[in-house]
Order: C-alpha cells, then sequence, then structure tokens
C-alpha cells in the first residue's frame, strides 16, 4: 500500500462543505484537504480509508486499460 | 466508587466557582407529575406530564469581589427581562480529571444570590438557578488546565466503546487567559484512534472568562480529543467536555 495513491477529500464525509485536517494520535498534522498521503505509515493509511478521508488518485484502472490494448495484438500474431 | 467534597467543581460561563469554597451544592433534577387520583381509588395516583424541573443551588461559600472571583461571577447576571442572556453552566463530582463525567446546562439563569454577614464570621454568599432546557451528560475531554503552547489529548483519547450516530455537544469554559491574540479549540474524533479528523471547532475567542456550547448532528466515532491552538505567546487556562446523544 503506497501512500502517494491516496489523497485526502476536499471536504468531511459526515460534514459536508468542512474541509479535512487530519492528524495521526500524536497529535502531529498528516495532511489537509487535498494533500497526498505520500509518507504515511500503512496503519494510517487503513485508518484513514475506513474513516472515509481518503480518495484514491492514481487510476487504478490503468493496468486493465493496458491489457485490452495489448490483446488484440496478441490474437493477431 | 464514593467521591469526596475534593472531588466537586463547578464553572459557570468561565468563572471558577469553586474557588469560593462552597459548602453545600445541590443539583435537583425533578419529573414533574401531577396527581390523578380519581373517584373509586383507595390511594394516590401520579403520573408523570413528560417534563423536567432542574434546579441547582450552591450556599455557604465566600462572598469575594476580587476580579474573577464570586461576586463578579453573580451579581452582575441577575437575568433583568424575559430576553436576557442564558448562562452556560457546568459541575462534576467525581474530580477534574480527564474522562471523569461532568453536567453541562446551557438555558441558566443565576436568578437568586443572596450575601449573608454573620456575627463572628467572613461574609457568605449563596446563588441559585434556574435551568431552562438542555442539561448534558459528558465526559471530560481536557481537565481545567493552564497551558502556554498548541497542545491536544490525541495520544491519549477518551475511548467510549463505540461511535454514535445522534450528534452530542461540546462544552468549553476558559478560566483565564492573556498574551495570546487567538484561541482555537477543537473537539476532534476518530474511529480507531490512529487518524482523527475535526468534529467541532469552537469561536476564536481570548476574551476570559468566558463559556461556549455548540451542538454537532450525525455521526460522533469512538475515539474523542480535544486540541487548542493558540496563536502569539502568552497563558490560557481552559477544560473542554463532550456529551454523547
Amino acid at each position: 500500500m503506497n501512500g502517494a495513491d491516496y489523497r485526502i477529500k476536499a471536504e468531511h464525509p459526515r460534514r459536508p462543505g468542512q474541509p479535512l485536517r487530519i492528524t495521526d494520535r500524536a497529535g502531529r498534522e498528516l495532511g489537509r484537504s487535498g494533500d497526498s498521503c505520500d509518507g504515511w505509515t500503512v496503519a494510517q493509511i487503513e485508518s484513514g480509508l475506513r474513516n472515509g478521508y481518503l480518495e484514491r488518485i492514481t487510476p487504478a484502472a490503468a493496468p486493465r486499460r493496458a491489457r485490452k490494448a495489448e490483446a488484440p495484438s496478441t490474437q493477431e500474431e | 466508587m464514593k467521591y469526596g467534597p475534593a472531588s466537586f467543581w463547578l464553572i459557570v460561563d468561565g468563572y471558577n466557582l469553586t474557588a469560593m469554597r462552597l459548602k453545600q451544592f445541590s443539583w435537583v433534577t425533578e419529573s414533574i407529575t401531577e396527581q390523578v387520583t380519581g373517584l373509586g381509588d383507595a390511594a394516590e395516583v401520579h403520573a408523570p406530564v413528560n417534563m423536567l424541573r432542574t434546579e441547582i443551588s450552591q450556599s455557604g461559600g465566600f462572598f469575594d469581589d476580587a476580579t474573577n472571583q464570586a461576586h463578579e461571577a453573580l451579581a452582575p447576571y441577575l437575568p433583568s427581562g424575559p430576553s436576557a442572556a442564558h448562562r452556560i453552566l457546568a459541575f462534576g463530582v467525581e474530580g477534574m480529571e480527564a474522562g471523569k463525567r461532568f453536567v453541562g446546562c446551557a438555558g441558566v439563569y443565576s436568578h437568586a444570590y443572596e450575601v449573608m454577614a454573620g456575627r463572628g464570621e467572613l461574609v457568605k454568599a449563596n446563588a441559585q438557578y434556574r435551568v431552562s432546557g438542555h442539561t448534558d451528560r459528558g465526559v471530560i475531554l481536557q481537565p481545567l488546565a493552564t497551558k502556554t503552547a498548541d497542545w491536544n489529548t490525541e495520544d491519549a483519547p477518551f475511548d467510549s466503546g463505540a461511535g454514535s450516530n445522534g450528534g452530542g455537544v461540546g462544552y468549553l469554559f476558559v478560566t483565564a487567559c492573556s498574551g495570546f491574540t487567538n484561541f482555537v479549540a477543537k473537539i476532534r474524533d476518530s474511529s480507531d484512534g490512529v487518524t482523527f479528523a475535526d468534529l467541532i471547532e469552537f469561536n476564536d475567542d481570548v476574551q476570559a472568562p468566558y463559556a461556549q456550547r455548540v451542538e454537532v448532528a450525525g455521526a460522533v466515532d469512538r475515539y474523542l480529543a480535544f486540541e487548542g491552538n493558540v496563536t502569539g505567546s502568552g497563558s490560557i487556562t481552559a477544560m473542554a467536555g463532550f456529551s454523547r446523544r
């Protein structure tokens, strides 16, 4: 799990219109709305996902598109 | 568990009235009932009418006209008209410690203030409060303490055992503040105690003594913590709690 694949959502999932500022258990700021989660620990990313604070920024469908592009050429050969 | 008198504390609008050295404090919550005894009944019958009455009184405290002490906290606040501002009051009998329970009341009038002088005694003062509306039972997230820099309690959050969806009420009392140009206090929540996000943000205020009560709707996560953000240099003495609904 890579933090660079995620960023903090633009608004609080349960309080619409309110920006997010996420801190860790020690009170250190991990980031604010729009910030990448690069540098977060796996536990922090998982926690942020469980809480609904994070969204994925790298396109998860990219590998599938690559396979589809290769498929026709394989059939032609 | 039993508690002794040292565990008691009382704050009204940011005035720490525990300093009055009260002799007695009383909080009465009464469910109003109507007698519905009818013909044929051999004994009285009473039925609750779905209305609560709360009355609070304190007695035997020292009369003290120093800044931020009892006289300043009570004498100017007798309600002068129907639209007089309510006061915010909180007290606890389990001690001023994180995780201990407290009672908060928002619609409070301190409608009676009595000064008593007796031969051979220091002058004492009594007060009575009428409560309109909400009485909240909550837990202390930040015990009354003096801070000189940003702080939070996220490394030791209050664990409610489970989250809830009925919202809640946050209370903030500041008994003293000097030097700082801003003080923004927040109550933050987390479902797992690992990452925290804002639940309640109190108004920025450095005029002490003052109190705020803020309601929040919807989901409230399991872990609760308090955060204080100050600007500049100085000191602030604050206390905060949260009542989950």
